[in-house]
């Protein structure tokens, strides 16, 4: 039992500063029992170049947390970086789907730019990510967690020291990330900043309650002392709005309803899982004194069905698949408690957001935009319409009141509005008196397309 | 209880490890644990079927009449040959949910050379005070409360070992989960015996038909060398964890514990070896 012990205790001591030994020593005995909101070591200085700690979670939608009003979850950690900074709730996944979505938060480029058009893909050599980028400026970028471009964990990455972790889901892959980030936060050489991104794997573990099926969600409900506690199926799950033929296969039919809210009640415990494991993140960088000097950017690859449409998983244009969390925090700085309901704003944005933190320019292609001057609160002209990928089979618009989406070869286009019908149940494609505002889409569209900078899609490597 | 016994994959959370099962070999049910016992665990994920990514161990040792220590080791591996270890500690009451009193714990990252990574460690400890407890890495600490009744994960895999094996009312109480993280609002209650065929192997019996231009072969496929062994079931829910569902054998050892798609299944081979 006792292989850890002696070996890595020299190795931790050899990482640590002077600085940090005789700060540590100076708390002394009493200092190992102060209670809640105390820090380990006095609040530095703000930087010029703030460090970056980057969330990225697997499959959280943008309502699955219970600072957005889910009443079905308790998510205190989040919640409190909610409190402290300022969250989108008209924020996008740029493809739902894994690969796709990442390779745009690090690159601030659409999934055709980086040539992740689908999972298992890697980013194209002719593309920087944001490890590279902020490397060559001197961060200190480190990863640890899901990468999925195209490995799940890959041992080296190029921009960023690889924190060891891996090989399994859920709560067995996530107690790694926040422990490994935790001693990152801790040890680290301090001379220059930092930028961490923690990928944690939760709730993306709903996945195989999916595959699975009735062997792991049960006909009858395996918890007697769970009747009645179970959420409420979603208003809209049986709804199916005209689409494709493709979507409309993909509505889940293995489930009763019992079953979907047993399914529901799975994915929000997964929620909480990956709340304790932000948890000890947060608290992590609060004890390392550098929390006043230092952004967190919070977010998703993409959310999850959850028995809206009768969907599991993700792959298609509905809110419940492209919504994702987007929440800023930086003490003094960015503005606090601060819900922003009106700006479209995606995963594509992120690169050029975290650029300008840094002092860097973004890579002279990154089509996303810089969210900056938001969430200082200046003004700031900003879009009107924003696209997203409905994977690789169509695209999407959103302005502030529709939602058009157009598929890859299948007539069926689909238009929501989003301020009568926000849980998408009615599709008004057809309808003459929407024939205006289906040109207007397509117009937004088309501009859209052709500003982009396509490469060839990378080849699967798995 | 059933009638007669069934295979592993009748019966829900065993059917999800059966893969796991096959060769298994049950400990004597009549050789309870007692107060001092070593266990190993096989760590499976089961995203895929079942499969080995690490091992659990834990130590029970008895302190005085009405308390005892829980020594805890868990080895994972981690993607491209790293590894990950937690060692950790608890002095626990000798009650209904082995109240945790403190502890102490250290998480370390091995690379691919099988040596510590030296700034991936990380430590920490904690304790029980009145109606709160205080744990975290580092100087600083932090304390939250909780309710009346306390139990932290680990100890768990013991307190299942020592509960009626019969209906009793349902345990509350809060978690202390991974040392650390604070998660409200359980209940460990029992789900009843049932027997079940272990240690079996699926063995396929081919039997052929000469024709005139070939032969038919066909395959009939049969359990093997199973043991019946009766199980009893312990279901655990509550905040932050995804149902875990405990299975002891009919002495109170426990076999085999799965929250969704972790496991963990007695490693019979490994036990009394450090």
């Amino acid at each position: 039992m006792s292989e850890m012990q002696g070996r890595g205790r020299r190795g931790a001591m050899a990482a640590t500063t002077r600085r940090q030994f005789l700060g540590t020593a100076a708390l002394g005995a009493g200092a190992m029992l102060t209670a809640a909101s105390s820090h380990a070591q006095a609040a530095a200085p703000k930087a010029a170049r703030p460090n970056i700690l980057f969330i990225l979670c697997d499959q959280l939608g943008l309502d699955a947390i219970s600072a957005h009003g889910c009443p079905d979850v308790h998510t205190p950690n989040i919640d409190r970086l909610v409190a402290r900074g300022m969250t989108f709730i008209e924020s996008h996944s740029t493809s739902p789907v894994c690969s796709p979505a990442r390779s745009s938060l690090l690159t601030g480029r659409m999934p055709t730019e980086t040539g992740v058009i689908t999972n298992d893909r890697p980013i194209h050599d002719s593309v920087p990510d944001l490890g590279q980028w902020l490397r060559q400026a001197d961060y200190d970028t480190a990863y640890c967690g899901k990468w999925h471009l195209p490995h799940g964990y890959p041992a080296e990455l190029a921009g960023f020291r690889v924190l060891p972790v891996g090989a399994a889901q859920g709560d067995l892959v996530d107690e790694v990330v926040a422990r490994s980030c935790q001693a990152y936060l801790r040890n680290r050489d301090r001379s220059r900043p930092f930028m961490l991104v923690a990928s944690y794997m939760h709730p993306h573990d709903i996945c195989y309650w999916a595959i699975k099926g009735r062997d792991i969600v049960p006909e009858e409900l395996a918890f007697p002392l769970l009747e009645g506690r179970l959420p409420e199926l979603p208003p809209n799950h049986r709804s199916r709005p005209a689409a494709p033929a493709h979507l409309d296969k993909m509505a889940y039919k293995q489930f009763s309803d019992a079953q979907w809210r047993y399914y529901l009640y799975v994915y929000y415990r997964q929620v909480e899982m990956l709340d304790a494991d932000v948890g000890r993140l947060l608290d992590a960088l609060e004890d390392s004194g550098e929390a006043d000097n230092t952004i967190v950017a919070f977010t998703a690859d993409h959310g999850d069905g959850r028995g809206r449409h009768q969907h599991v998983q993700k792959w298609y244009p509905y809110e419940e698949a492209v919504k994702t969390p987007l929440v800023f925090s930086w003490p003094g700085e960015i503005a606090e408690g601060v819900r922003d309901a009106g700006r479209l704003v995606s995963g594509v944005d992120m690169m050029g957001t975290l650029c300008d933190y840094a002092g860097v320019d973004p890579p002279r292609t990154t089509v996303g935009r810089n969210l900056r001057p938001i969430l200082e609160q200046r003004d700031a002209p900003w879009r009107d319409y924003l696209v997203f990928d409905t994977h690789v089979i169509g695209r999407t618009v959103r302005t502030a009141q529709y939602k058009y989406v157009r598929y890859e070869g299948d007539p069926v286009e689909q238009l929501f509005d989003m301020v009568a019908d926000p849980w998408e149940t009615v599709n008004l494609y057809q309808e003459a008196r929407y024939a205006d505002v289906v040109a207007d889409h397509r117009k937004m569209l088309e501009e859209w397309t052709e500003r982009l900078e396509p490469v060839e899609p990378t080849s699967s490597a798995v | 209880m059933q009638e007669h016994a069934a295979k592993p994959t009748e019966f829900f959370t065993l059917n999800l490890i059966a893969p796991g099962l096959e060769g298994f070999t049950p400990p004597d049910p009549t050789a309870p644990p007692g107060e001092t016992w070593r266990h190993r665990y096989g760590i499976y994920t089961l995203a895929g079927a079942c499969n080995r990514i690490g091992t659990l161990t834990l130590v029970r040792e008895p302190i005085g009449a009405d308390r005892f220590r829980l020594r805890v080791r868990t080895e994972a591996a981690q993607a491209a040959g790293a590894r990950h270890v937690v060692e950790g500690a608890y002095e626990c009451r000798a009650d209904a949910c082995a109240t945790p009193e403190s502890w102490t714990y250290a998480c370390q990252s091995f690379g691919r050379d099988g040596e510590p990574i030296a700034d991936l460690r990380v430590e920490g400890a904690g304790r029980l005070l009145e109606g709160a407890f205080e744990a975290g890495a580092g100087p600083a600490r932090r304390r939250t409360l909780t309710s009346d009744r306390v139990a932290a994960n680990w100890a768990l895999f013991d307190v299942v070992q020592r509960l009626p094996r019969g209906p009793f009312p349902p345990l509350t109480f809060d978690l202390i989960d991974h040392f650390d993280q604070h998660k409200p609002g359980h209940t460990l209650s029992y789900a009843g015996a049932y027997a079940v065929l272990l240690g079996g192997r699926r063995v396929g019996r081919q039997s052929g038909r000469v024709l005139e231009r070939g032969q038919i072969l066909s395959t009939r496929w049969e359990e093997v060398g199973a043991t019946e062994a009766r199980l009893h079931r312990f279901d655990q829910h509550g905040s932050g964890v995804v149902p875990w569902v405990y299975w002891t054998d009919d002495g109170g050892r426990l076999l085999f514990v799965v929250s969704g798609i972790e496991a963990y299944i007695w490693d019979a081979a490994e036990e009394g070896e450090d």
